[in-house]
């Protein structure tokens, strides 16, 4: 998502050639300590080595693929950043509740969630967070039996 | 025979317990709703719910999760005849000439076919698995591991042949899938690979955590962007009573229908979605009059919707009997069975014969059910898509949390769900499926190890997987795709039946 800049220039396939070569990268990195062991008996390196090849070779053909392709494959659009929100919502999520309870980081989601998706009504969004708060506690805590902390 | 019968008794014996049939209505309620509601498909639906299965009986857990898979292709088709938006892509076709046929008032017809012919392929497939089953795991328990590893190379280039877009990228989501599948301590050597010292990584990524991100989150992500607000006018249902005329076109594409999917559906990387685009293409060819097709023709609803169900049920017989997912959606199915401890493959008939075959007899009774619930109660789920997006979003995301969060009260399972969610929305904006890398993550640890066992039994020679018989057959019918997806002209061909779908 670096390559923002030009975006008529920078199509899905060139993306998906250089994530496939990054992460053979990484693979190839993280399994550098690993001993690869030997044909008769494979270490732990083996098979992450195997795949760091492959998604490299992967990665090359499609960049040349892009690059030497006469039709232009299709061009990145980069993407609108409110409905991150959604994920921002995940990890405060995650992060609330265990300090707050289950009742504050419910909230904290539903509320950036429905940020995400556009316009807010106040009322409304109170209304949903208050109706799938009970949901969620009716079917996970009182149905399920989870040991979910709903506050501090 | 009486073999055979013994089973499907022992089958409906367990099936028609109070508790899983509950949940095999919960299953195939939740499908039909899903199915009905654009903008959750039943891959995002089934991750949501693993976490939940962690606390039900396994049984009852597969009836379900197997209820939501073909409860959601019951409900895709009505969305799509009523209001021509295909509620799942495997309905895609459906819109075509069911909506046709709704606009001309026979929604009602439309309706009544797909049902009838969609329970139809149902029972067949249904029947088409007990008979299968035996014959097939009994050549799975010859299997050495050899034999396995090229089953499983075999398996994932041939879902990768017939998955959509390009095949380069569905390979290279194959094998990072498998890299993100080795992250964990090494059950051989006792080594951490790629785990940074992080003690959650320990036992590897979470499959249940990798999905709901992956399917469930990167979906909304994908939503969101584009929007799906609808304004629909629902069409009147009409009578549901077919002519005798449409009896007459109709019984003979239900026929082939059944037959085309339940042969797709078994295949790697078929199943639903290309069961029904390959009967409608059939059809439209050996119709005398294929001008009527997008006009109201019956045969082009009842072959699809027909072979639509087969090929989502006999998807499940390379699961059951060779302990081999053949689509993404199996992928997960063999997560459930993992998390209530059970390895899915050919010894499952033997040591779990109740959970075998009661999860095929649910399915008959699951059809059953999905008639009942589709047709008289029509109304209802009609009356589903008036929910707008605004608030499906929030407790879509909700359910993701939560579910990540209650599996194992672990803060870091639900950071890497919003990350996994990211990653996921990424790749499919650069035309990467994620399927086929959940597919890869599921296969990958039976990859390895069974490399590993069989060149230690070889003494380190690779010439093992080329001298077992079985192993160099799978081996060369895989070197075939591979060049089967190298020739461009199959690729064109490809392009041509997946386009404007996707999953």
């Amino acid at each position: 998502m670096s390559d923002k800049k030009s975006p008529s220039k920078v199509t899905a396939n060139m993306l998906s050639g250089v994530f496939f070569v990054l992460v053979a990268a990484c693979f190839y990195v993280g399994s550098r300590n690993l001993g690869m062991g030997t044909n008769f008996q494979p270490g732990p390196g083996y098979m992450p080595t195997i795949i760091a090849a492959l998604m490299l070779c992967l990665g090359i053909l499609l960049l040349a693929q892009d690059f030497w392709s006469e039709t232009q494959s299709e061009a990145w659009v980069a993407p609108k950043v409110r409905p991150f929100l959604a994920v921002a919502g995940i990890i405060g999520f995650a992060l609330l509740i265990e300090r707050v309870g289950f009742l504050g980081a419910a909230l904290f989601l539903i509320v950036l969630a429905c940020i995400a998706y556009g316009r807010i009504r106040p009322l409304e969004v109170l209304l949903l967070a208050a109706a799938l708060i009970a949901a969620c506690i009716l079917i996970f805590v009182v149905g399920l039996g989870q040991r979910i902390p709903l506050l501090p | 025979m009486t073999d055979l019968l013994s089973h499907i008794a022992l089958g409906f014996g367990v099936a028609v317990t109070p508790v899983n049939l509950f949940y095999c209505l919960l299953g195939v309620t939740l499908g039909t709703m899903i199915g009905i509601l654009p903008g959750i498909g039943p891959s995002a639906t089934v991750a949501l719910l693993l976490p939940i299965t962690y606390t039900m009986p396994d049984t009852a857990a597969l009836i379900m999760l197997a209820g939501i898979f073909y409860g959601a292709q019951y409900g895709g088709s009505t969305t799509a005849i009523l209001v021509n938006l295909p509620g799942e892509s495997s309905s895609v076709v459906t819109c075509l000439d069911g909506y046709a046929m709704a606009r001309q008032g026979r929604a009602g017809v439309a309706l009544a076919t797909a049902a009838l012919g969609s329970f139809f392929a149902g029972t067949v497939a249904t029947v088409l698995i007990v008979v299968v089953a035996k014959p097939l795991s009994a050549v799975a328990l010859a299997f050495g591991p050899a034999d396995y590893f090229s089953l499983v190379i075999f398996g994932l280039l041939f879902a990768v042949l017939l998955s959509s877009g390009s095949p380069i990228k569905a390979v290279g989501m194959v094998a990072f899938g498998i890299g993100l599948s080795l992250v964990g301590i090494d059950p051989t050597s006792g080594e951490q690979r790629f785990t940074f010292g992080m003690a959650e990584l320990f036992d590897g990524i979470d499959f249940v955590v990798l999905a709901i991100g992956l399917l469930g989150v990167s979906e909304i992500l994908i939503n969101l962007q584009q929007g799906v607000e609808r304004d629909i006018g629902t069409a009147k249902t009409g009578s549901f009573m077919p002519t005798r005329q449409d009896l007459r076109q109709a019984f003979p594409a239900v026929l082939r229908g059944t037959a085309l999917g339940s042969f797709l559906g078994v295949l790697p990387g078929g199943g639903a979605i290309m069961s029904s685009f390959a009967s409608y293409a059939l059809e439209k060819k050996i119709s005398k009059n294929p001008a009527r097709f997008g006009n109201g023709a019956i045969e082009g609803l009842a072959g699809p919707e027909s072979a639509n169900n087969a090929g989502a049920q006999t998807s499940f017989i390379p699961l059951l009997t060779l302990g081999i997912p053949a689509n993404g959606l199996m992928a997960l199915m063999v997560g459930a069975m993992m998390i209530q401890g059970i390895t899915p493959g050919p010894e499952v008939m033997q040591s779990r014969p109740d959970l075998f075959w009661g999860l095929i007899a649910s399915m008959w009774l699951g059809n059953l059910m999905l008639l009942v619930l589709n047709l008289p109660l029509i109304g209802i789920w009609v009356r589903l898509l008036g929910i707008p997006y605004r608030f499906l979003c929030p407790a879509i995301l909700m359910f993701c949390a939560i579910g990540a969060y209650g599996f194992s009260y672990s803060i870091v399972d639900v950071l890497f769900c919003g990350i996994f969610g990211i990653v996921g929305f990424f790749l499919r904006k650069i035309g990467c499926e994620p399927a086929p890398l959940v597919l890869g993550f599921v296969l990958g640890p039976l990859l390895e190890q069974n490399m590993r066992l069989s060149l230690l039994i070889s003494q380190g020679s690779f010439s093992t997987f080329v001298t077992h018989p079985i192993s160099a057959a799978l081996l060369s019918l895989s070197v075939i795709v591979v060049i089967m997806m190298a020739l461009p002209a199959v690729m064109r061909r490809r392009e041509v039946v997946f386009q404007g779908d996707e999953d």
